[in-house]
């Protein structure tokens, strides 16, 4: 994006034509095809990799000494532990303390997605649709099964709601079931959404920052340093979001009303 | 549900039901201090109203979405032209105002139950 923004700022005339999109173009670095199927590495996969290897040192290495009065690195590993922890223990309660793992690692890998994304030239897995919908229809599904294996076919009253006559009640089930598939597409476009128009509004004001040059691009520059704080904030708030309301919805399929 | 957990969480094996009502009065004891020493730290996280209404509106939205998807896949399969689009459209709406009912009454529970540890707290 930035050797575009470059080669725009030398050719004066051509200001608008900077492309906010850029950033999220899937390149394939290493091509791989099975059975038809395109299974490249692409910049997509190796940001994911980077991830799992911050976050795999962030814990392994920062645990490493496991000395009493914890160091900086220590002391992130052990935050973000407790922070996760106690995030299951307020919503799902004792029951939830055998899914900490998951919801950990879920947490850790959109909050390094977003806050790599804040990194320049690099890439924001979680601002396509598909990776965001892939995590949460796995959520959702698990969160199914979990719901059928603890309470049986007992769950399908999770679709009945309580004190509703006879007659509505029909049209209320439809309804009940109908929100209840609402959940991997609300979780995956709220969290896909907020990273990509929030990337997207930063490139575009940053082809304002070079367009308007030396006279008015202060403006839009100043802008863009308070909106950078923003983004960061969204960045933890969306990983925030998405590992409670993955909490909540365990603790529906644990606990049911 | 608690006692259901006891023993697979006590991490001791060997532990009798002595140890267990122990245990079980510890951790009473530990969680009571544990939220009179809390700092409010998720506030600022819960907080913020561009998310709130961020998360209603995908509610909102993705119900029609939802809806209207059914619908969709109900009339290619059947056959039977616009008829369940509309029929699951207007369901799919229901829906997403339900979800924005149900997650409203979750975050202003949320808030009360934040405005009360707050007061106690001070």
């Amino acid at each position: 994006m930035s050797e575009q923004v470059a080669a725009h700022a030398a050719a004066p005339s051509g200001g608008l034509a900077i492309d906010p999109m850029h950033q999220f173009h899937i390149n394939t670095i290493y091509p791989i095809h099975i059975g038809g199927y395109d299974v490249s590495f692409t910049n997509s996969s190796l940001w994911m990799v980077l991830v799992a290897l911050a976050i795999t040192f962030l814990t392994v290495a920062g645990m490493g000494k496991r000395s009493l009065v914890p160091g900086r690195f220590q002391s992130v590993a052990e935050l973000s532990y407790e922070f996760v922890s106690n995030m299951l223990r307020d919503n799902v309660g004792d029951a939830g303390k055998r899914f900490f793992p998951f919801v950990f690692t879920l947490f850790m890998f959109v909050l390094f997605c977003n806050m790599g994304g804040m990194l320049p030239y690099s890439f924001t897995v979680t601002s396509h649709i598909i990776v965001t919908f892939g995590l949460a229809l796995f959520i959702f599904l698990g969160v199914t099964i979990i719901g059928f294996a603890v309470h049986g076919l007992h769950f399908f009253h999770f679709f009945v709601p309580k004190g509703v006559p006879a007659a509505l009640l029909p049209l209320l089930v439809v309804i009940e079931v109908i929100s209840y598939l609402t959940r991997p597409i609300s979780l995956s476009v709220r969290l896909f959404a907020n990273m990509m128009a929030g990337h997207t509004m930063l490139k575009v004001f940053a082809g304002f920052v070079i367009a308007m040059g030396w006279m008015g691009g202060f403006l839009p520059l100043a802008f863009m340093v308070a909106f950078t704080g923003l983004e960061i904030l969204v960045a933890f708030l969306q990983a925030y979001v998405f590992a409670i309301l993955t909490c909540i919805y365990l603790n529906d399929a644990l606990h049911m009303h | 549900m608690a006692s259901g957990n006891g023993d697979k969480f006590s991490g001791d094996p060997d532990a009798g039901n002595g140890s267990k009502s122990d245990l079980a009065d510890f951790e009473a004891r530990l969680r009571k201090t544990q939220k009179a020493h809390q700092q409010p730290v998720n506030n600022a996280a819960r907080g913020t109203a561009m998310g709130i209404a961020f998360r209603l509106t995908t509610e909102l939205v993705a119900g029609i979405i939802v809806g209207g998807g059914i619908g969709l896949l109900l009339d290619k399969w059947l056959g039977t032209g616009p008829l369940f689009l509309l029929i699951f459209f207007f369901l799919g709406m229901a829906a997403g105002i339900l979800n924005v009912l149900k997650t409203a009454k979750q975050l202003s529970a949320q808030a009360e139950l934040d405005a009360k540890s707050d007061n106690q707290g001070s």
